[in-house]
């Protein structure tokens, strides 16, 4: 046991990778909120009059909302008038124009991280849109995803060249006013990615996303908003990663996603964000919104989230299923270490007839972790026939861990059919002595044992993602094996 | 300020002097202790979490004057006796309107057992250890809980105790065994009343008992039922705890049920919820030493406009603890149930076994269920699990019984009643107490008059 302990502690103390910092040339305004900060923004970004004013719409709103207390996560005020709300890397005149205009620092910060920006794209297959602190800096691929019909480019350009578009669908998935943090996104937002897949067009490559904190004291508030029109199908990755610092940054981002009918969206996560040190110190706070409609029927959306980063997670991806036999998905692994909070889940909303959800959730918590599986599934009265599968497991490690289970269920249609199911353990000293006498070292053992319990949700993710996903809770979980 | 905050202030101005005890400075000090917490909290409302999907408001609209003593109408024995799962009990102690009956009540407990009336206890030594779970109640008044412990009970309980004049009072020594079940009847018996009584049950090492709790009216008018009880379990002492709640279907029934289990001992709960027009369970277990074990079954049963709400916390406090929990639920017409189930496994509490599940059958269009099973884990080395779901009469299961020559009505009677009859599995299917309670389900399940002829 003690040296199995040994272990596992050593698996669960590996270091950060990503916590460099890139140092550019960079355009930033002094901290704290205000109107004028609202105006600045805006005008930075050129925007249309009608988008300032749904921003300064959104601010005041802002104002006379409170942060929210319900989750089981604890950490000090915010104090909002101390956040850089805009820095972006200082831009050539007009901007780059390629690739090659790109500030090369900022390209070795993404060799680094390993996105695949430049040539190794082609190899990869993966359009990317990256986004660096609060601007999006480069999207590869574009003009080949132009001649199928598809729109993948940074929100600020999607506001000037496809206004109608963005006006159509910006905020009708999750309004303004849906919770504190969506009102504060909303009116200072920086950047983000638009996705708009026309009708009937299956995109061609997987497209991605690259979150990026990297300057001291800001947050990032990015938006991104994917529309997939009748009978198309997309499939979107998303990571992040920011560099070691022993302030709390504050990261509150809205996902918007609009299926309409037979349309498909698979959104994949892994969240890598920097979680602090083994004291609880610096780390991200991700507090992110993420929310799905599927308005037409036989609509699906899928959330596939791998979270291993971030001091405290507040997240819930959810689904509305208006459109008839629509479908939603939630498939997670949280995992929290050392002094970790994550509160997530996810929300199905069932109102078309016939509609169905997956909910299979996954928590790992080591060390000092602490986790909250904090789910609803609705069924009003209009979903006859609808029917929901929950699952939600919980694996702890160490004895100074915490696992909690929130579910809500609420149904109004008899012809629903809700199952849920949870469980907690742990590695129990049964399945590690087998797994050693037939020749496995602790590590592999624990390392085996925790992708069995996560395989339900990594078979969901494409393959490079699921590669990285399984590499990143290896090493999150580095020196907490016992 | 609230109407009904107003209303209970004037209840107390009326009463205080009459209550039994009045007078004992360290009573009094409670008694305005606790209305003072009622009056700065107000009834529980739905921005509280733990109300959320339950209103008072008909009770804050509409708040009723506590019961005299002395009820106008007294029901005869025989009325009373006629509603009793168990006519012939051997100890049966009455309680009309939340006051003690002696008239109606008998019993041939050994010398030793106290059970009777709580305010005798207090009128006779007021000094002695007061009876009441006063001190979790008034902490909670002062301070909120620390995280992680159930917190005690609403402010609605407290009025039991600034206003509560009487309730049921059982007290078995060490090792003494009672093999006949003890009967507690409460009977509202005057319409547009409040009823308050408050239950105290304590078992020392040792000793065993089954306790039936029946509570119903004897008229058909509104009326409120708030049930405070606090029960105590020595080392290895074992209770059945019974519960049957089939009040009119204008009655208002609010239960706070608290229970503390010391090592070994046993506390096995059934709660059933047959009947009034809004009905909140709160049961609260907490597990304090190792080896204690709580087993929890229950049945709600909505028809018409009823609302059944029941609120369960099983603390493990203590390594090596045990708890099994089954709610069933069935929601017909427009009727509304709401469960939310707790589990807290403490820091320290490791080799806990904890499994709770929650089954709901949904019969009508207008019906709803709104259920949360919870699970709070701080300790690692723990087995606990959960589970609930919400569905319908099993098609194959029909056909089946229709394939045997059922017809319709009594297949689907006959599934339905299978699917309740689960929470009765801890009672001897051949004893008079299951054949009262299936009578009881038979009237009040959808087509279950066709399965009473079956039965015979």
């Amino acid at each position: 046991m003690s040296q199995a302990q040994s272990t596992l502690d050593e698996l669960i103390s590996k270091d950060y990778e990503h916590g460099f910092e890139t140092l550019l040339d960079m355009d930033v305004i002094p901290p704290g909120l205000s109107e004028d900060v609202v105006r600045v923004i805006s005008a930075k970004k050129n925007e249309p009059e009608w988008l300032l004013e749904w921003r300064l719409a959104a601010y005041r709103h802002w104002l006379t909302m409170t942060p929210p207390e319900w989750a089981s996560v604890h950490y000090p005020p915010i104090n909002y008038a101390d956040i850089i709300y805009y820095a972006a890397p200082k831009s050539q005149k007009d901007g780059p124009k390629s690739l090659d205009e790109v500030d090369p620092e900022l390209l070795k910060t993404y060799d680094k991280l390993g996105i695949p920006l430049h040539e190794r794209a082609i190899l990869a297959g993966i359009a990317v849109d990256a986004v660096f602190d609060s601007v999006s800096v480069a999207t590869t691929f574009k003009d080949k995803l132009a001649e199928v019909g598809i729109i993948f480019c940074s929100f600020s350009e999607a506001v000037h060249e496809h206004p109608d578009l963005v006006r159509q669908y910006l905020g009708s998935v999750v309004p303004v006013s849906d919770n504190y943090f969506t009102a504060l996104n909303s009116a200072v937002f920086s950047d983000g990615s638009f996705c708009y897949i026309p009708p009937g067009v299956r995109c061609p490559m997987e497209l991605s996303t690259y979150f990026r904190i990297n300057a001291k004291n800001t947050g990032q508030f990015e938006r991104t908003l994917i529309v997939a029109d009748a009978g198309a199908q997309v499939s979107y990755l998303e990571g992040c990663t920011a560099p070691m610092r022993d302030e709390n940054q504050l990261h509150a981002a809205v996902v918007e996603l609009v299926a309409m009918e037979k349309a498909t969206i698979k959104y994949s996560t892994v969240q890598n964000w920097y979680p602090g040190d083994k004291e609880g110190k610096g780390g991200i706070y991700n507090f992110v919104t993420k929310r799905g409609e599927c308005r037409g029927d036989h609509a699906k959306i899928s959330w596939t989230q791998v979270e291993t980063g971030s001091a405290i997670t507040w997240k819930y991806p959810s689904v509305v299923l208006k459109g008839d036999h629509s479908i939603g998905e939630f498939y997670s692994v949280a995992l929290t270490n050392h002094r970790q909070q994550a509160d997530t889940g996810t929300k199905m909303i069932h109102i078309g007839r016939h509609t169905r959800s997956t909910i299979v959730s996954k928590g790992i918590s080591a060390g000092r972790g602490q986790q909250a599986y904090r789910g609803l599934v609705r069924v009003a009265k209009s979903a006859v026939g609808a029917r929901n599968y929950t699952q939600c497991d919980s694996l702890l490690l160490g004895d100074q861990c915490q696992a909690h289970t929130f579910p809500y269920i609420e149904v109004k249609q008899p012809q629903a059919t809700v199952e849920h199911e949870a469980s907690t353990s742990r590695i129990s000293e049964d399945q590690l002595f087998f797994c050693r006498s037939r020749g496995l070292s602790p590590e592999d053992a624990v390392s085996m044992i925790v992708n069995g319990f996560c395989k339900e949700v990594f078979k969901e993710l494409p393959m490079e993602f699921a590669v990285e996903a399984q590499k990143l809770l290896g090493v999150s979980l580095e020196g907490s094996v016992g | 300020m609230s109407q009904a905050v107003t209303h209970f202030q004037g209840e107390f101005a009326r009463l205080a002097g009459s209550l039994p005890g009045a007078g004992h400075p360290v009573l009094d000090g409670l008694r305005a202790a606790a209305l003072a917490r009622f009056v700065r909290e107000g009834l529980p409302g739905i921005r509280q979490e733990d109300w959320k999907y339950t209103s008072l408001a008909s009770l804050e609209r509409r708040p009723l004057p506590v019961a005299a003593a002395d009820a106008p109408e007294m029901p005869t024995l025989s009325a009373v006796v006629a509603q009793a799962v168990l006519p012939d009990a051997v100890h049966r102690l009455v309680f009309v309107d939340g006051h003690f009956a002696p008239s109606l009540s008998r019993h041939t407990l050994p010398a030793g057992v106290r059970a009777g009336s709580l305010a005798n206890r207090l009128a006779d030594q007021p000094d002695g250890s007061l009876p009441f779970a006063v001190d979790r109640l008034l902490a909670a008044s002062a301070a909120p809980a620390p995280t992680g412990v159930p917190a005690a009970g609403s402010s609605l309980a407290v009025l039991n105790l600034a206003l509560g004049a009487d309730g049921f009072d059982l007290h078995i020594p060490a090792g003494v065994v009672i093999d006949a079940p003890i009967l507690v009847l409460f009977v509202s018996a005057s319409a547009e009343t409040t009823s308050l009584p408050t239950s105290h049950i304590r078992l020392d090492a040792g000793a065993r008992a089954t306790v039936i709790e029946q509570h119903f009216t004897l008229h058909e008018g509104a009326s409120l039922t708030s049930v405070v009880e606090r029960i105590t379990l020595a080392p290895a002492a074992d209770l059945h705890h019974i519960k049957v709640q089939h009040a009119n279907s204008k009655a208002q029934h609010v239960a706070d049920t608290e229970a503390t289990v010391a090592a070994n001992a046993q506390l096995h709960s059934l709660v059933l919820a047959l009947g009034g027009q809004l009905a909140r369970e709160d049961l609260r277990i907490t597990l304090a030493e190792s080896g204690a074990h709580a087993d929890l079954d229950g049945l709600y049963l909505a028809r018409g406009r009823m609302h059944l709400d029941h609120h369960t916390t099983v603390h493990h406090a203590s390594p090596t603890c045990t708890s099994a929990q089954d709610y069933r639920g069935i929601l017909d017409e427009a009727g509304r149930g709401v469960f939310n189930g707790r589990v807290i496994v403490a820091k320290d509490a490791q080799h806990t076994d904890a499994q709770q599940h929650n089954a709901n059958l949904l019969l009508s269009e207008n019906a709803e269920i709104d259920t949360k099973p919870q699970l709070e884990i701080f300790a690692d080395d723990v087995k606990c699990s959960h589970g609930a779901t919400i569905g319908q009469l099993d098609p194959a299961e029909l056909f089946y019984l229709r394939s045997r020559g059922l017809d319709e009505t009594a297949a689907r009677s006959l599934v339905t009643f299978a699917f309740a009859a689960r929470a009765l599995h801890r009672i001897d299917s051949l004893s008079p107490l299951f054949a009262a309670l299936r009578t009881l389900l038979f009237a009040r399940l959808p087509g279950g008059s066709a399965l009473e002829d079956l039965t015979r």
